[in-house]
């Protein structure tokens, strides 16, 4: 993480971190102006060099966002890989910049329902579909289900969410389970259910083509993936 | 016996994990019991705690979290630290292969207390030490030739490394654990159970007839499988 260009503000009071960088770019971030605040740099793939300098939609980058109307919340739009080694530390930087006390993080990630144990058979389940995982100190309803044992979730949310229980802060983890391999226009659309909760609803302005933009979004990531072509 | 959750171990060592409470079923209050990688239980009334670690150690860190681990446990001035592992069974000589497969390693200052206890009175075997490989067909030990050279602990994780750390600082330390095949180990799990309790006397089981299970082990082999597959 680029440390130096982080101004010491430790004035969030909403964290956002979304790994479904379509729908961070159509529905939270939208048309409003935000600030950058920081780049996550992981170095683990050669292929992902994050820069400030790289700013296309598509490019494979991992930014901190401050929204200008909504100064106090951060949205952290992950669109690389960061690895399981790499989670702590990430994790550790992110919210050394942060005073934890009022804090709200909301974690957005998709994932594979192979990885979702059930007793029911996978042809029996209606995909895509979200699941929860809350801190001890969330408040507020969850707009799914929560997560059923066994199934486990691994990674940078799974850091994110260890972190805010060990620091006491309200935090939840929505999840989405889908069959295909890269978010398709359904699975992204299946988190527009948060748009009506706290604190995802106060930090996003309504924009009325929304919808197309990330049509837009998700044909552009189309188009870089011609395996099918 | 009920364990109430008191700490966090918070770690670079341990890959992360969360997930739902993994001792209760999601109950009608819908309320998360967000567990993670690595906590701490207590229980008062026993003088206990426990320590579970959910996920394994990431690579090139192991010697930094039992350096963790033992700097936390000496600084707790716990009477006794018991580490529960497994090995495998695959990797046992043959004098091994029949009877118990429970075995234990005591440190130097817990030996003279809970010695006699182990091995005259519960008739637990201590473990054997041996050579970790043959070193070869020219220095391969003989079938069933045991080595008394040092402490050979295969797919034990961690175990001996703290335990080692532990022996040095002086702690008073047990290592027990049970030969176990890859699978569903649930069964070995209530057999090292049911031996810490022997010992310790933490659960009257003649009252409460046997362990409860956790919801949170169904699905050991993964999710229902597609019939249609076979069919």
């Amino acid at each position: 993480m680029d440390t130096d260009s982080i101004v010491t503000s430790h004035f969030a009071n909403t964290i956002v971190l979304i790994s479904v960088a379509a729908f961070a770019q159509a529905y939270v971030l939208g048309e409003q102006s935000s600030d950058l605040l920081a780049v996550v740099c992981s170095g683990s793939m050669t292929s992902h060099r994050n820069s400030f300098t790289q700013r296309a939609p598509t490019d494979r980058t991992c930014f901190i966002h401050r929204l200008q109307e909504k100064q106090k919340a951060w949205v952290l739009q992950c669109n690389v890989e960061i690895s399981p080694e790499q989670a702590f530390s990430v994790t550790d930087q992110v919210f050394s910049k942060v005073n934890t006390e009022g804090l709200q993080v909301i974690v957005l990630t998709t994932l594979p329902v192979s990885g979702f144990r059930t007793e029911t058979r996978h042809s029996d389940l209606e995909l895509p579909f979200l699941r929860a995982l809350a801190t001890t100190h969330h408040e507020g309803q969850l707009p799914c289900p929560l997560l059923e044992q066994p199934t486990t979730i691994e990674g940078l949310p799974a850091q994110v969410l260890s972190y805010c229980q060990q620091h006491k802060v309200d935090a939840a983890l929505f999840a989405c389970y889908t069959d295909t391999n890269c978010p398709d226009l359904d699975t992204v659309r299946a988190f527009k259910v948060l748009l009506q909760i706290p604190p995802i609803r106060d930090i996003v302005t309504e924009t009325p083509d929304a919808d197309a933009q990330l049509k837009k979004l998700m044909t552009w990531h189309t188009k870089l993936n011609s395996l099918y072509i | 016996m009920q364990m109430e959750k008191v700490g966090y171990l918070s770690t670079a060592a341990v890959y992360p994990v969360v997930g739902n409470d993994p001792f209760r079923a999601p109950g009608p209050s819908g309320k998360c019991e967000l567990v993670t990688a690595t906590e701490v239980y207590a229980c008062a009334d026993k003088k206990l705690i426990v320590v579970q670690q959910r996920a394994p150690l990431v690579r090139g860190k192991r010697k930094q979290f039992v350096s963790e681990l033992c700097h936390w446990i000496q600084s707790c001035h716990f009477t006794k630290v018991i580490i529960v592992t497994s090995s495998y069974s695959h990797e046992r000589v043959d004098t091994q292969i029949a009877g118990t497969q429970l075995r234990f390693l005591l440190s130097q200052s817990l030996e003279s207390r809970e010695g006699p206890t182990l091995r005259d009175h519960l008739h637990w075997l201590e473990l054997e030490r041996r050579h970790p490989l043959p070193g070869g067909i020219q220095d391969a030990p003989a079938r069933g030739d045991v080595d008394q050279s040092e402490i050979f602990l295969p797919g034990a994780g961690f175990a001996k490394d703290l335990f080692e750390a532990l022996r040095s600082a002086d702690v008073s330390a047990a290592l027990l654990l049970l030969f176990c095949s890859e699978g569903d180990n649930a069964l070995d799990a209530i057999q090292l159970a049911t031996a810490i309790n022997t010992w310790l006397h933490l659960v009257d089981l003649k009252t409460k007839q046997s362990w409860r299970i956790p919801p949170s082990w169904r699905l050991q082999y993964g999710s229902t499988f597609e019939q249609i597959l076979y069919d």
